[in-house]
């Protein structure tokens, strides 16, 4: 047997993709968006803030004149607020950060919210259960269930328990959501140590805004430096935000942030120009939410899009929107602990 | 996009979607994540529509800028990665066609181990017949690294392939390799 020639391997490639067909419904999609071209619909900045405070845009320097008291536990600067900062979403986020600072502390990691709802109630376990578990030691898996869509698959569901020790983490998916859309999405993945942060990991973030700020940058620069990772074309750099403002997304959907962390990182978007809020937003599951968004500097001008509840400062929803279009969609319903691996939901 | 423009997009696709979309899938080393990024493309396309000389060419480059975005944003998110099923040894060079699609998974966590930037290389290379000078245009790089990652890429898919049991070693190999052992 010869070695693979490059003739060889033409031919492989070309036939194991021989029966892709490309789905006509993905071209009438691109023509009905373009004669639409309607940009989503967004709260602008002011029509947010009047609506929020009841008030007309010019009386926000009186409202504004006591704006110190409403940052949160881990802001750590008490000046005034920074430039192109929009008004409405600093005054939103810093009410929610002073919220979610206020949540039960670290001996109860995370407490699962009225509005949401249990999938798994076999293996709930109250606040005080979870403490005792840890303090003897005992392994403590944290099972959050989702929904998740993007901009061709319907949305499906998964749970993914993640060991909260080690990062290491077990998918199960929904996989009748799929049926049909070939090649099958495997019932149930398993990552090894490290693919999430730790426990310990995330209670060693800083608490202060400042210093959660550049630990976020560094993450971000670590992340995009890796030897694997290709070099996109477009490097945010700390003074536009985007790297700080990408891995603070990724850190709120984690239950077992600390109410600290959670307050901080809501003070950097808070404090981060080109955040706006809609205070009275609906996510995907009808649950009131407050929406803030922002979006980034790189070429297709990314939205980021965050639901949190307005009662705890909890994470309801998030996503990243391209220009018309939703690139991923996470909702969260549910959260749960547990001190052995939990069974597959999905499997009946 | 007026009427005839919308035609003429339609027309496009339909001669060229099934090729777009397959690159998609090799660019991307996974079905969903082609599929995802081919419906990216054809929205970006047609807000442009009427405004590109080249629509194959530019749809290769968005094709890779989108991947490489994809990729960035799976970094912050669980990873959703298909699990390679068991299989018997297989050689996909004599394998008939039928076979060769059933292992598609398999070869696309081949590709999959290479870095994006060698992948794009390897498919725009061998899949899609772009010259060196077309892909080194593409990627912004010079012709001799090209050169360079194509050669490195086919030895380290290579190898990939023969430890998933998709490629029999050649006799020459063979024995070089028990010599070493």
């Amino acid at each position: 047997m010869p070695e693979l020639t490059e003739n060889e391997l033409r031919g492989l490639l070309t036939v194991a993709t021989s029966d892709l067909v490309a789905p006509r419904a993905a071209m009438e999609r691109a023509v009905r968006r373009q004669r639409r071209r309607r940009t989503r619909a967004r709260v602008t900045a002011v029509a947010s803030f009047a609506a929020a405070a009841g008030v007309a845009a010019g009386l926000l320097v009186p409202v504004f004149s006591g704006r110190a008291t409403l940052k949160g536990p881990g802001h750590s600067d008490a000046g005034s607020v920074p430039a192109g900062v929009n008004l409405a979403a600093y005054r939103t986020l810093s009410e929610l950060s002073v919220v979610a600072g206020s949540q039960p502390a670290s001996a109860d990691p995370y407490v699962v919210q009225a509005e949401q709802t249990y999938t798994t109630d076999t293996y709930t376990f109250t606040a005080q259960q979870v403490a005792a578990l840890r303090s003897e030691g005992a392994a403590a898996y944290l099972s959050v269930t989702q929904k998740m869509g993007s901009i061709v698959k319907e949305f499906g569901a998964k749970t993914s328990v993640i060991d909260t020790r080690t990062g290491a983490v077990i998918t199960y998916q929904d996989i009748k959501a799929t049926a049909g859309h070939p090649p099958t999405i495997p019932a149930k993945l398993v990552n090894g140590p490290g693919t999430l942060p730790t426990e310990a990991m995330l209670n060693a973030l800083p608490t202060a805004e400042t210093a959660l700020r550049k630990t976020l940058f560094t993450q971000y620069e670590q992340a995009t430096s890796d030897p694997g990772a290709s070099v996109p074309a477009y490097q945010p750099t700390p003074a536009d935000n985007d790297g700080v403002v990408l891995e603070a997304e990724a850190l709120l959907w984690e239950p077992d942030l600390s109410p600290a962390v959670r307050s901080a990182l809501y003070q950097v978007f808070a404090d981060t120009p080109g955040v706006t809020v809609n205070t009275h937003a609906t996510d995907t599951a009808g649950r009131p939410a407050t929406e803030f968004s922002r979006m980034d500097a790189r070429p297709d001008h990314q939205v980021v899009e965050v639901f949190l509840s307005p009662k705890t400062g909890a994470i309801l929803e998030d996503a990243n929107v391209g220009p018309g279009q939703t690139y991923s969609e996470d909702l969260f319903q549910s959260v749960t602990y547990s001190p052995t691996i939990p069974a597959d939901p999905y499997q009946s | 996009m007026d009427r005839k423009q919308e035609r003429a997009f339609e027309e496009f696709v339909a001669a060229a979607g099934d090729a777009l979309l397959r690159l998609a899938v090799l660019l991307a080393s996974d079905q969903g994540l082609g599929e995802d990024a081919y419906q990216e493309t054809l929205y970006r396309l047609a807000a442009r529509w009427g405004r590109i000389g080249n629509p194959q060419a530019y749809c290769r480059r968005v094709l890779h800028n989108v991947i490489i975005d994809q990729a960035r944003a799976r970094k912050r998110r669980l990873a959703e990665t298909r699990l390679v099923e068991a299989h018997d040894d297989v050689d996909l060079r004599t394998a008939e066609q039928a076979k060769a699609v059933e292992f598609r998974p398999a070869l696309l966590s081949a590709l999959r181990t290479l870095a994006p930037q060698q992948r794009t290389v390897i498919v725009l290379r061998y899949f899609d017949d772009r010259s060196e000078k077309e892909v080194a245009d593409l990627l912004g790089v010079s012709l001799g690294t090209v050169k360079s990652t194509a050669s490195r890429a086919m030895a380290h898919l290579r190898d990939n392939l023969i430890l998933a049991g998709l490629l029999e070693l050649s006799d020459s190999e063979t024995e070089r390799r028990a010599d070493h052992a």
